[in-house]
C-alpha cells in the first residue's frame, strides 16, 4: 500500500489534466494513475518540414502515411475515426483487450493513451453558452471563471467576430490561425452575403483553436506544415501529454503508469478512498489510498468503474453523443485554382446555423480542406475506374471542402449502456444501445437539407452525405449526469457521485445532454472547476 | 486493430508473381504517358510485401479469379476495374488497385502525379468531362467481361 494521497486523478486526458492542474499548482498531493499508451515507434521518423516537401523528398514517408503494416490503408466504409493515422493509432491500442465494448448499433471509441482521446482531437475550443446551458444544472457564470483559466493555460487561438456571441470570449485569446485558399474564398463570400445569411439563420466565422497563433510557455506558435495528423513537432496544438509534463514540474504531482482502475470504496466514514488499479504490464492488482478521488477515465471509462465500484451490474445508465454527418463539398471560387501551401490541417471556418422557427436546436459545423489524410483514401470512395478516379480528385482537390455536422444530442430510454460481468480471467463488456427517435433524425435531416442550401449560397456545392454512424463524433457523454434531483447513478451540481462523500466525477460523464457545439473545453473548464471545489474542500477541512 | 511490427519482426516474404503484379498495377495508374509509365523501383516490392500482411488466403475465390485474370491478360485491367467499380466497389481487384495507388502515392518519385496545380475552368471542365466518358466506355466493355469472368469458375 502506498501512503495515502490528497487527491487521485483516474486518466490524463483534457478532463484529468485540467482537474488535476489547480490542485498541484495548490501543492496538493496529486497522483494520476493512468495506462498511458505512446507512439515511441512513429513519431521519431517525421521530419519536421512542410508536407509538401515531405512528399516530394523523404523516401520514409510511406511508413508514417501508410504504416508498416499498411494499417492506414482502409478497405472498408468510412468509419469512426477515418481521420486517425498511423501515427496516432496508439489512441485506440488495448481498448479491445481491456476495455470492451458490445454494442451493434454504436461505433464507440475509447482511449487509453496518454493525453486519452485529446491526443488526436481536433482543436476545436469553444465555450458552451446559456443556450446550450439552459437545462444543465449550472449556468455559464459558473464556468465563466473556468474557461478564462484554461484558456490561459492552453492557449486559445481565434477571432472576435461574427461567431463571438456564439463561441465567446477570453482575455487571453490569441489571434486566429492564418486560413488557407478555400477560407479565405468562403469566408470572403460570406462577407458579401451576410445579412441574408444571417437572416437565414447561419453565421459563419474563424475557426476558434486550441492552437498557437503566438509563442507560449515551451510551446511554438504554429508553423503551417500541414502535418497536424501526424505529429506535433512545434507542439502548437494543445495535447495533454503536455499538460502532464507541466504537471509533473509540481513536487507534489506523480504521474503512475500503466494503471488501469477497475474500482474503489470509500473507508473511515467516506474520509478515505480505496482505489484498486490493475498494472496492465504485470496484471498486479495494486491498492491505493486517498482523500480525495477525481474520475476522469472518458464517459464510458467512468461509468465503467463507477457500475463496478456500486456493484450495479445489469443497470441501464443513460449516454449521449453528438450526432455526426459530413458533406464533401465543391468550394466553386477554388475550382482550377492553385492552393496556398502554407496552411493547417485543422478546421478553417466555424459555422452556427439556428434557423428562425427551429426553437433553440442549432447546429455546429466546421469546414475542413483536404491534403495531407492523402488522395487515395477519396479515390476507393468513387465508383469510377482507379486511374480515372484519382485524376478528376486530383483536379478538384483544391475546391474540396469538408463539412462536418454535429447535432445536439438528449437522452433518451433508447439511448443507453450497461455494465455485464465479465467471465472469470475477462475483463466487463459495456453494452451500449444507440437507437435515437425517428422523428428526432428526422429534425436532424430538415436542419442539414437547411444548412446545404445555405452552403450553396457560399458557393459551396455539396457532393454526398457521409454518415459515419452513431458515436462517429466522438463526443460521449451523460452516463452519469448531474442533476438537482437526488437520483442514484448521478453527480450533483458539483459533480460530486450521489451516496459517496469524497468521489468526484470530471469528464463527459457529467454532462446531462450534448450542445451541438464541439465539448472539449467545456469538458476542461468543468474538471477545473471539479478540481478548484474539491482543493477548497480539502482545505476548508484542514481549517 | 493491426499495430505496426515491421521494426522488429520478419519481413514477410512476397513472391515474385506479386512484384509482376504490382508492376502491372502501377504501370496501369500511372497511365503510358512519357516520363510517367515507369514505376519506381521500390513500389511494386512494397506492394507485394502489404499484399502479404493484408490479404489472407479467405478471400472469396471468384475475386481471386478475377486479379488472376488481369494479371494474366493486362488488356482486360482497365475493363475489370471500371465494371468492379460499378458493380462491386470492394472486390480484391479493387482493393489491390487502391493499395497500390496508395503505395504510388506515399513514394516521392511520383509526387507530381498526385498534387493537383492550376488549370483553366474549361480545360478542367473538358478534362473532368473527357475522364468521365472514358469511365462510362471502359464500363460498358469491362461489364461483360466480369460477368464472364466470375462465370468461369
Amino acid at each position: 500500500m502506498i501512503p495515502p494521497t490528497d487527491v487521485i486523478v483516474v486518466g490524463s486526458g483534457a478532463s484529468g489534466t485540467s482537474a488535476a492542474y489547480p490542485l498541484a499548482a495548490a501543492g496538493r498531493s496529486v497522483l494520476m494513475l493512468d495506462v498511458g499508451n505512446s507512439d515511441p515507434h512513429y513519431a521519431p521518423l517525421i521530419p519536421d518540414a512542410p508536407f509538401s516537401q515531405i512528399r516530394a523528398s523523404d523516401p520514409q514517408q510511406h511508413r508514417y502515411f501508410l504504416g508498416d503494416d499498411f494499417e492506414g490503408i482502409p478497405f472498408g466504409g468510412v468509419r469512426v475515426g477515418a481521420q486517425l493515422t498511423p501515427p496516432r493509432r496508439f489512441i485506440q491500442r488495448d481498448t479491445e483487450r481491456l476495455t470492451p465494448l458490445a454494442t451493434t448499433s454504436f461505433a464507440g471509441f475509447e482511449s487509453l493513451a496518454l493525453g486519452g482521446l485529446a491526443a488526436g482531437w481536433g482543436a476545436v475550443a469553444v465555450q458552451f453558452d446559456d443556450v446550450d446551458l439552459a437545462d444543465f444544472p449550472i449556468k455559464q457564470r459558473d464556468l465563466a471563471p473556468h474557461y478564462e483559466a484554461v484558456a490561459a493555460r492552453v492557449g486559445i487561438s481565434g477571432a472576435r467576430d461574427d461567431l463571438l456571441p456564439f463561441y465567446g470570449d477570453c482575455a487571453s485569446l490569441q489571434p486566429p490561425l492564418e486560413l488557407d485558399s478555400n477560407g479565405r474564398t468562403i469566408l470572403e463570400r460570406y462577407e458579401r452575403a451576410r445579412a441574408r445569411l444571417n437572416r437565414a439563420g447561419l453565421f459563419v466565422g474563424r475557426a476558434r483553436l486550441a492552437a498557437l497563433s503566438r509563442d507560449l510557455g515551451g510551446r511554438q506558435a504554429h508553423t503551417y506544415h500541414d502535418m497536424d495528423f501526424y505529429c506535433d513537432k512545434e507542439r502548437s496544438v494543445f495535447r495533454p501529454a503536455f499538460a502532464v509534463e507541466e504537471l509533473r514540474r509540481f513536487p507534489g504531482f506523480t504521474y503512475a503508469r500503466p494503471y488501469l482502475v477497475e474500482r474503489f470504496r470509500e473507508t473511515q466514514g467516506g474520509e478515505r478512498v480505496r482505489v484498486e488499479a490493475r498494472h496492465t504490464d504485470s496484471g498486479r492488482l495494486d491498492t491505493f489510498e486517498t482523500r480525495r478521488l477525481i474520475l476522469a477515465a472518458g464517459a464510458m471509462g467512468t461509468a465503467r468503474v463507477v457500475l463496478r465500484s456500486l456493484d450495479r451490474y445489469d443497470s441501464a445508465m443513460p449516454i449521449v453523443a453528438n450526432p455526426y454527418t459530413y458533406f464533401p463539398c465543391l468550394n466553386a471560387a477554388m475550382l482550377g485554382k492553385a492552393a496556398l501551401d502554407r496552411r493547417h490541417s485543422l478546421t478553417q471556418l466555424g459555422l452556427i446555423f439556428e434557423p428562425p422557427g427551429h426553437d433553440r436546436h442549432r447546429i455546429h459545423a466546421q469546414a475542413y480542406s483536404y491534403r495531407s489524410l492523402l488522395l487515395f483514401k477519396l479515390s476507393k470512395e468513387t465508383f469510377l475506374p482507379v486511374p480515372e478516379g484519382f485524376r478528376i480528385l486530383r483536379d478538384l482537390l483544391n475546391a474540396f471542402v469538408i463539412v462536418g455536422i454535429h447535432h445536439e444530442d438528449r437522452p433518451s430510454p433508447r439511448k443507453s449502456c450497461v455494465l455485464r460481468r465479465g467471465a472469470p480471467g475477462s475483463p466487463d463488456v459495456l453494452e451500449v444501445a444507440y437507437r435515437p427517435d425517428p422523428e428526432e433524425t428526422r429534425r436532424q435531416e430538415r436542419l442539414e437539407r437547411a444548412l446545404l442550401r445555405q452552403l450553396r449560397r457560399l458557393g459551396c456545392w455539396p457532393l454526398r452525405k457521409v454518415n459515419p454512424g452513431h458515436g462517429a463524433s466522438i463526443h460521449y457523454a451523460g452516463t452519469v449526469p448531474m442533476t438537482m434531483q437526488e437520483r442514484p447513478l448521478t453527480v450533483t451540481p458539483s459533480c460530486g457521485l450521489r451516496g459517496m462523500r469524497s468521489v468526484y466525477l470530471a469528464d463527459g460523464s457529467v454532462l446531462p445532454y450534448l450542445p451541438a457545439k464541439a465539448l472539449t473545453l467545456t469538458l476542461m473548464a468543468n474538471a477545473d472547476r471539479v478540481g478548484t471545489t474539491v482543493l477548497r474542500e480539502l482545505t476548508d477541512t484542514a481549517a | 486493430m493491426r499495430q505496426p511490427t515491421r521494426e522488429t519482426g520478419p519481413s514477410p516474404v512476397p513472391s515474385q508473381a506479386l512484384i509482376e503484379e504490382g508492376r502491372l498495377f502501377a504501370r496501369y495508374l500511372l497511365g503510358r504517358g512519357v516520363g510517367r509509365g515507369a514505376p519506381a523501383r521500390e513500389a511494386p516490392e512494397r506492394y507485394a510485401r502489404a499484399c502479404v500482411v493484408l490479404f489472407g488466403d479467405s478471400e472469396p475465390a471468384d475475386e481471386v479469379e478475377l486479379v488472376r485474370f488481369a494479371r494474366h491478360h493486362p488488356w482486360s485491367l482497365p475493363l475489370l476495374d471500371a465494371a468492379s467499380g460499378l458493380l462491386q466497389p470492394r472486390t480484391l481487384l479493387r482493393r489491390k488497385l487502391v493499395l497500390m495507388l496508395a503505395i504510388l502515392e506515399a513514394t516521392p518519385t511520383h509526387v507530381s502525379v498526385f498534387t493537383p496545380g492550376p488549370v483553366p475552368r474549361a480545360k478542367l471542365l473538358a478534362r473532368v468531362l473527357l475522364l468521365g466518358l472514358a469511365s462510362l466506355l471502359k464500363a460498358a466493355g469491362g461489364v461483360p467481361v466480369y460477368l464472364l469472368v466470375r462465370r468461369r469458375r
